[in-house]
């Protein structure tokens, strides 16, 4: 904003289309460091990395949408966070299909990075069998490093729910990686 | 209540960490930052809005949301530059340029927000502009200078630097800057101790001869993700109660550099004692604000000195709550914030968002 155009009361269009521009760097400057960690989020969640773009940009566009809202920039990440985990539920609700692979189809694309790295290892391939809700709870915990207050924030659920999901995901898990070992066997 | 199934299985949980960690991670794709640097118009004001708002509302218009206290630099630029006033003594009330004490009757001492007398201009633009190169101690490059622009508290002119390399407020009554403001750091590593970070801040006002005697200094490092800054802030109090007296001046914690200042002193009457404890206040705060399950903010005892209640003694509350959107599967904050009035305990939303 020119400093010459500020009057009082009234908005002239220099200060509109500065004000827009403000609105625009402000959000740039927020959202620009949590791109990455929202992409590998939505990808280790949907499990798949053209899903997961779409799911990243999608959470973008509505968190543009909303930032008006936000009301505490230090909150800026959980925020953003809340709403990947809630593009991809919705993604996942739309599609009805789990994007993993069964543990007995063909490889995937080396293309696809997350599909890579969960079928690296018999741990990745594992979890790859969870269901979203086991998973999504799974993913917080060991890529974000959330607590399970802060993984309640960001699924909107209660802390019990994420300590009982956790802990069916550690049954399922274990009980994958024990059929695998005999399988290897 | 199950087991922490990281204590039931610690092998488990190694490996799942030993998983997430040991795999090379994919980084966000290109188009992303597409999206960013595309990013569709918007129907309404953003995050900048918020701030656009913020000062309409201390312009006088009717308030309709609040600046968290995290908000960036920019909001403390934009009290600054209302809520400055030159002087501290107590003033002699008059009328302001609000007409908030108008529609309640005020409960405390009058207020006191000075009101902007053409009088009072005594400062030309050149002088503004010395007056800006002397504070900041080096020569200003292409700027744009305003008029003299009436604000509640006084009258300022604003020198802006092209580029943005800076942004200072003289006061034209008296000649002070009264707000600066220089290219913000994108630093993130902290070198500095926080008493290193007040001692910077404190020998940045000596210099200036801004005084401080008598305020009480607290530090704060705020991390914005994209970078990091100590805030110091030196504030009076009078009966348990923060008044319109106040510095703050943002340091870099990774250089020590000090780039954003400003000087608040409204002059206000003195402050009686609260009739309401906090917990009453916060108890009508919520009923207020018709929130069903808030969770409690910051709830602050102050002297009003923006147009919401000039004068009045107050407690600031504010309330959150997390609510779903209609249609929508993402949840959203509520937030209030109220003005409890701590004398008559008459209630007022001051925010809303």
């Amino acid at each position: 904003m020119r400093a010459s155009d500020i009057t009082r009361g009234g908005s002239t269009a220099i200060e509109q289309d500065d004000q827009s521009d403000r609105q625009r760097l402000s959000f740039e400057r927020l959202i620009r460091p949590e791109l990455t960690s929202a992409y590998r989020l939505a990808g280790y969640l949907i499990g798949d990395a053209s899903a997961a773009e779409d799911a990243a940009q999608e959470a973008v566009l509505r968190a543009w949408q909303a930032s008006p809202r936000l009301r505490d920039e230090s909150q800026f990440r959980a925020w953003f966070q809340r709403i990947v985990a809630n593009v991809c539920n919705d993604q996942m609700r739309r599609r009805r299909v789990v994007a993993f692979a069964p543990l007995d189809d063909p490889p995937p694309e080396p293309a696809d990075p997350f599909r890579s790295s969960l079928d690296r290892i018999v741990l990745g391939r594992a979890l790859a069998t969870l269901t979203p809700e086991l998973r999504a709870v799974v993913v917080l915990r060991y890529l974000l490093d959330l607590t399970n207050e802060e993984i309640a924030d960001r699924l909107g659920i209660p802390t019990g729910t994420v300590k009982s999901r956790l802990h069916y995901a550690f049954i399922a898990l274990r009980r994958e990686l024990d059929h695998s070992t005999e399988v290897v066997r | 209540m199950k087991a922490d199934p990281a204590t039931s299985d610690p092998e488990l949980d190694r490996d799942l960490r030993a998983l997430f960690a040991g795999v090379a991670q994919p980084v966000a794709p290109a188009a992303l930052s597409t999206t960013v640097e595309e990013l569709p118009e918007r129907g309404r004001a953003g995050l900048g809005g918020a701030l656009r708002r913020r000062a309409e509302e201390l312009f006088g218009r009717p308030v309709r949301v609040a600046v968290g206290a995290g908000a960036i630099v920019l909001a403390i630029a934009v009290a600054a530059l209302v809520l400055n006033l030159r002087g501290g003594e107590p003033a002699t009330s008059g009328p302001g340029p609000t007409s908030a004490s108008t529609t309640a009757p005020a409960a405390t001492p009058s207020p006191v927000v000075a009101s902007p007398s053409p009088s009072a201009l005594t400062l030309s633009k050149e002088e503004a502009v010395a007056a800006a190169e002397k504070f900041i101690g080096r020569p200003l490059g292409t700027v744009d200078v305003s008029d003299p622009t009436a604000w509640p508290a006084g009258q300022y002119i604003e020198i802006m630097e092209q580029g943005g390399g800076a942004d200072v407020w003289v006061d034209v009554a008296t000649g002070k800057v009264v707000f600066m403001m220089l290219s913000a750091p994108v630093t993130t590593a902290v070198n500095l101790t926080p008493e290193q970070a007040q001692s910077a801040a404190a020998a940045f006002l000596t210099a200036h001869d801004v005084p401080f005697d008598g305020l009480t200094a607290t530090v704060a490092l705020l991390d914005h993700h994209s970078g990091k800054e100590y805030t110091v802030t030196w504030q009076r109090y009078a009966n348990s109660a923060s008044v319109p007296d106040m510095r703050e001046v943002s340091v870099d914690p990774a250089t020590g550099q000090v780039f954003s200042f400003l000087d608040r002193r409204v002059a206000y009457a003195p402050v009686p004692s609260p009739a309401l404890s906090r917990d009453q206040a916060i108890t009508k705060a919520i009923a207020a604000s018709g929130l069903t399950s808030p969770t409690i903010g910051d709830v602050q005892l102050l002297v009003d000195s923006s147009p919401i209640w000039p004068g009045r003694l107050v407690w600031s509350v504010q309330l959150s709550q997390q609510v779903p959107e209609p249609g929508s599967s993402v949840t959203y904050v509520s937030a209030y914030w109220v003005y409890v009035d701590a004398v008559t305990g008459e209630t007022k939303i001051a925010g809303q968002g």
